[in-house]
């Protein structure tokens, strides 16, 4: 059993090792370990996109009733691959009068963003690529960035309604950072550090989620108007007027916008898992399997929410978030003021 | 000040929310809605004209696609039109049998309109559950007439052929269970704050403005005005019938969603009293296969529909085919109420106000 | 407290997510179909006697027949008989107004074709049914062959005839007599002479079919007559 749990951490010690005993300095054999975690991250994030898809489909299905795919492969694993082969093999359309290099740069911008998410994320005991002394305040500033490149869609498409549907997604966004990042500051609070795997760490005893609630929740709401998802798509929903920011894109270029919006949903629920459900700590299953499931669970909750509620109006969305969402948040923190004060009272 | 401009777009007429083929051409103010001028016709299939030269019998197939998700009460409509015209008496089990066919048509109008409504918001899963319901009365037609939706099963004189047996036990379970999907959308769509949110206080529409602009039906009640024409003219036998006629206080969206949802309960009522008011006895009068009405003779038959008041203007000249036949649409005058209803809300409230007054386009059109 | 109906709705949709699923893998399961489903229409060709009723009917010109008059017996067969299935409405006139009940809907719906001059059927009349009965002899056993019967083939024929008429006359005398007079009473009215009198009803019967026409004059005859004998039994009665 210990063998499993510490698989990759034995697995990249080894590496190292063997890189030495080429004669390779220590430094340099560091840096190409990073590089092939990099590339397992990058892997790690297709295979869940690819199952992502699926599972966003049978969600929506069994919610209605209804199977989902089941023709491609047994129970329809095969879909996302018969969508993907589809994507790539359509026409590249560039419309004539776009700002060329910002209509190519927006989606891949958006994706590598998506992807440097991950560097900090623990998926596992010490199994974290980089294990930066303010992790979260990195996660948090990165997924703001992602505003620029949905601003860069919009405004690269040449086209009116794709610059309407972007300032309106780019608004919704800013507005919703600020409750993102105040609710998360009652974790901080009770464990002391912003570096993740000491917040992991301190929910030895008690997940933070019996200590924060209105956090958890609060995080929720925001991570899902973050994403552009659930009840907080009106920028990119087909009732209204267009799809939003992304109406010029076909293609590979399109299906990247949406995969990019997928990874981003996969790291914000692996956050969600670390911070109020405990991290990779577990019984009897190895760490990096809890932490899988863990962040499926936060993912089949973002989707039994899209799928329920409908939509709600920007202005109320905005609204919302400024006069409901701030106090809330703010109440929060200075409850868990007092909660830490009496707490370090009682036990000195 | 900033210069600003006004915008024109286009909603439809090929959108997944235009409810058919609904060209809305909206004068935006940045958010603000300055006017949303509705323009119909692109579903014309000159069925006036048609029926210029079909007989009267011939015809009936024809009313079916007018208001097609009413699937028998614009055939209800015609039918009692030509049978006033020709002075033709209908059997007692025909006029009972026409009664429940009516109120199961208009239940399932309604649940459409409240699954659409809720796709149009975003909740795609209350349209399914919504679907899933109205099939159980698609199952009922087809167990009498053979088709889903636009089933030919009156004619003039009566009904097509009788009730096969399995057809009454499927009604009164279908009529028990209407407390409990009432209860599924109460949970689901209308106890939601979200979805409480998007429509209370949208779209008003007061009493006056209703009445000058000839809106009928559910619309018109929401308003205030208890006008239903089961009530007010009774035709048919809707007289022997005990019910209530749903009546909301604003005008606003919330309360158009409400009054339909209490027709569905109320056609649940009589659906159970016809049911159990059921004489036996033939189905069709006896019409002469060359059915001729007099000459100079015309006739304006209106019935309540599942959107309002629909009516039916046939001019006979003694020939067995119709000299002039008009339908009066209600989908069609009550969409001319969306620039009132639209102006000075904001853009999303535009497709909510399509929804909420329930335009039929195949009628709208004709 | 604000968000509970968020929550019902959340409970709604988490009890439909674990339940069955109604969904009918279509090409494997075949819906279930009512008796009266309509599908694709056929014709059974040898009941047919090409009345045109159905063609008359139609509001969309679905139905189309060629017919020949037969040199024999004076009486319409039916060549052939084209459904096209591109313009019809499903309505059922046609179906319920044909007085011997050939035309049906059957339980096929897949009828998606790749051209369309694929959608028309054609019937044509098959040659079976103009043949000769066939003589049954026996080989050499030595006895004369057994003799066929004393009618030949036309007079077969009309029996046959009468008797479905007759069949029709028992099931329903209104719509097979209405053919024969003018309005609806005098039908009503005919067949009550013809369900008193037997004899009346076989002589009739005889005249349909052979040859309209008189049958349609002594029809009119008969309801004259049995008009003027109530008048009178009525003005003799006051």
């Amino acid at each position: 059993m210990q063998k499993i749990e510490t698989l990759f951490v034995d697995l990249s010690n080894w590496f190292i090792a063997w890189l030495q005993s080429l004669g390779v300095p220590l430094a340099w054999a560091d840096a190409i370990l990073l590089l092939i975690q990099f590339l397992c991250i990058v892997g790690i994030i297709l295979a869940n996109i690819t199952i992502l898809i699926w599972l966003e489909r049978k969600v929506s299905g069994f919610i209605q009733q209804r199977p989902g795919p089941n023709r491609l492969g047994p129970h329809g694993v095969f879909q996302t691959v018969a969508d993907a082969l589809k994507l790539l093999t359509k026409e590249d359309i560039i419309p004539s009068k776009t700002d060329r290099l910002i209509f190519i740069t927006a989606p891949i911008l958006f994706m590598t963003i998506s992807v440097m998410l991950y560097i900090v994320l623990p998926m596992g005991k010490d199994m974290q690529v980089v294990d930066l002394n303010v992790g979260l305040f990195f996660f948090i500033s990165l997924g703001s960035l992602t505003t620029i490149a949905l601003l860069m869609g919009g405004w690269g498409s040449n086209n009116k309604w794709s610059l309407l549907g972007a300032m309106r997604s780019v608004a919704q966004m800013i507005s919703y950072e600020i409750p993102l990042a105040l609710s998360l500051m009652g974790v901080v609070m009770i464990t002391g550090s912003l570096r993740l795997s000491d917040i992991v760490a301190a929910q030895d005893n008690v997940w933070f989620i019996l200590l924060q609630p209105i956090a958890f929740i609060t995080y929720f709401i925001a991570a899902t108007a973050e994403l552009n998802r659930g009840p907080f798509d009106m920028p990119e929903a087909e009732q209204e007027l267009t799809a939003g920011a992304y109406t010029e894109y076909s293609g590979m270029r399109y299906a990247l916008f949406f995969l990019a919006e997928y990874t981003n949903l996969v790291a914000v629920s692996a956050l969600l898992s670390t911070l109020f459900l405990g991290g990779w700590q577990g019984p009897w299953l190895p760490s990096w399997l809890w932490i899988i499931i863990k962040t499926y669970l936060v993912m089949f909750l973002f989707m039994w929410v899209k799928w329920t509620f409908p939509r709600i109006r920007m202005d109320h969305l905005m609204a919302f978030s400024w006069k409901v969402l701030i106090p809330v948040t703010l109440v929060n923190i200075v409850a868990t003021g007092f909660g830490l004060y009496i707490f370090k009272g009682i036990g000195g | 000040m900033l210069q600003t401009e006004q915008l024109t777009i286009n909603i439809g007429p090929q959108h997944p929310s235009a409810h058919g083929g609904l060209h809305v051409e909206a004068v935006l103010d940045g958010e603000v809605v300055v006017d949303a001028i509705p323009h119909v016709g692109y579903v014309h299939r000159s069925v006036e004209k048609i029926a210029e030269s079909r007989t009267y019998a011939q015809f009936v197939p024809y009313t079916a696609r007018l208001d097609y998700l009413g699937t028998h009460l614009p055939v209800i409509g015609y039918v009692q039109a030509v049978e006033k015209l020709a002075g033709i008496e209908v059997p007692e089990r025909a006029e009972y049998i026409r009664v429940i066919m009516g109120e199961l048509s208009r239940i399932a109008s309604h649940q459409l309109f409240i699954g659409s409504l809720a796709i149009d918001l975003g909740a795609t899963t209350g349209l399914l559950y919504c679907m899933r319901d109205r099939e159980r009365i698609m199952d009922m037609f087809e167990m009498t007439s053979g088709q889903r939706l636009l089933a030919a099963y009156m004619r003039i004189g009566g009904i097509a052929e009788d009730l096969p047996p399995e057809f009454l036990p499927a009604v009164r379970s279908f009529v028990r269970d209407i407390p409990k999907m009432i209860k599924e959308y109460q949970g689901l769509l209308y106890g939601n704050e979200i979805f409480q949110a998007r429509l209370k206080g949208i779209g008003k529409l007061s009493a006056q403005d209703a009445i000058a602009y000839g809106v009928t039906g559910p619309n018109l009640r929401a308003c205030g005005v208890s006008y239903d024409i089961r009530k007010a003219e009774p035709y048919g036998i809707y007289d022997r019938f005990d019910f209530e006629i749903p009546v909301g206080s604003n005008g606003d969206a919330w309360d158009r969603l409400m009054v339909r949802n209490e027709e569905i309960i109320q056609s649940g009522r009589i659906i159970e009293q016809a049911l159990d008011q059921l004489p036996e006895g033939e189905i069709r009068a006896k019409v002469p296969r060359v059915f001729k009405p007099e000459k100079g003779k015309s006739v304006y038959h209106r019935i309540e529909g599942a959107k309002g008041e629909l009516g039916y203007y046939i001019v006979s000249d003694g020939g067995e085919k119709p000299y002039r036949l008009h339908v009066r649409a209600p989908s069609f005058v009550n969409l001319m109420a969306l620039p009132l209803v639209s102006r000075g809300g904001l853009v999303q409230d535009i497709i909510v106000n399509i929804a909420t007054l329930d335009p039929v386009l195949g009628e709208a059109d004709r | 407290m604000y968000g509970t109906g968020l929550l019902k709705g959340m409970a709604i949709t988490l009890k439909y997510f674990f339940s069955k699923k109604i969904t009918i893998q279509y090409p494997e399961e075949m819906p279930k179909l009512p008796e009266r489903f309509r599908g694709r229409l056929y014709i059974e060709f040898e009941k047919c006697i090409a009345c045109g009723i159905c063609t008359k009917t139609c509001p969309n010109d679905v139905l189309s027949l060629e017919d020949a008059r037969d040199e024999n017996t004076k009486k319409k067969k039916l060549i052939s008989y084209t459904i096209d299935h591109q313009y019809c409405m499903f309505c059922n006139l046609c179906v319920e107004n044909c007085p011997s009940n050939c035309l049906h809907f059957s339980h096929d719906f897949e009828m998606s074709r790749y051209n369309r001059a694929d959608i028309k059927e054609v019937y044509h009349r098959p040659p079976e049914m103009d043949q000769v009965p066939a003589q049954v002899s026996a080989p050499d056993s030595g006895e004369a062959p057994e003799p066929s019967s004393d009618l030949t083939e036309d007079a077969l024929k009309k029996q046959k005839k009468m008797e479905a008429l007759m069949t029709a006359l028992d099931k329903n005398p209104v719509k097979v007599l209405s053919r024969y007079v003018d309005s609806e009473d005098d039908a009503q009215i005919l067949a009550e002479i013809i369900q008193a009198d037997r004899s009346k009803a076989e002589k009739l019967v005889e005249l349909m079919a052979d040859d309209q026409e008189k049958a349609r004059k002594v029809a009119v005859a008969f309801v004259n007559k049995e008009k003027k004998q109530r008048q009178r039994q009525t003005e003799g009665g006051e």
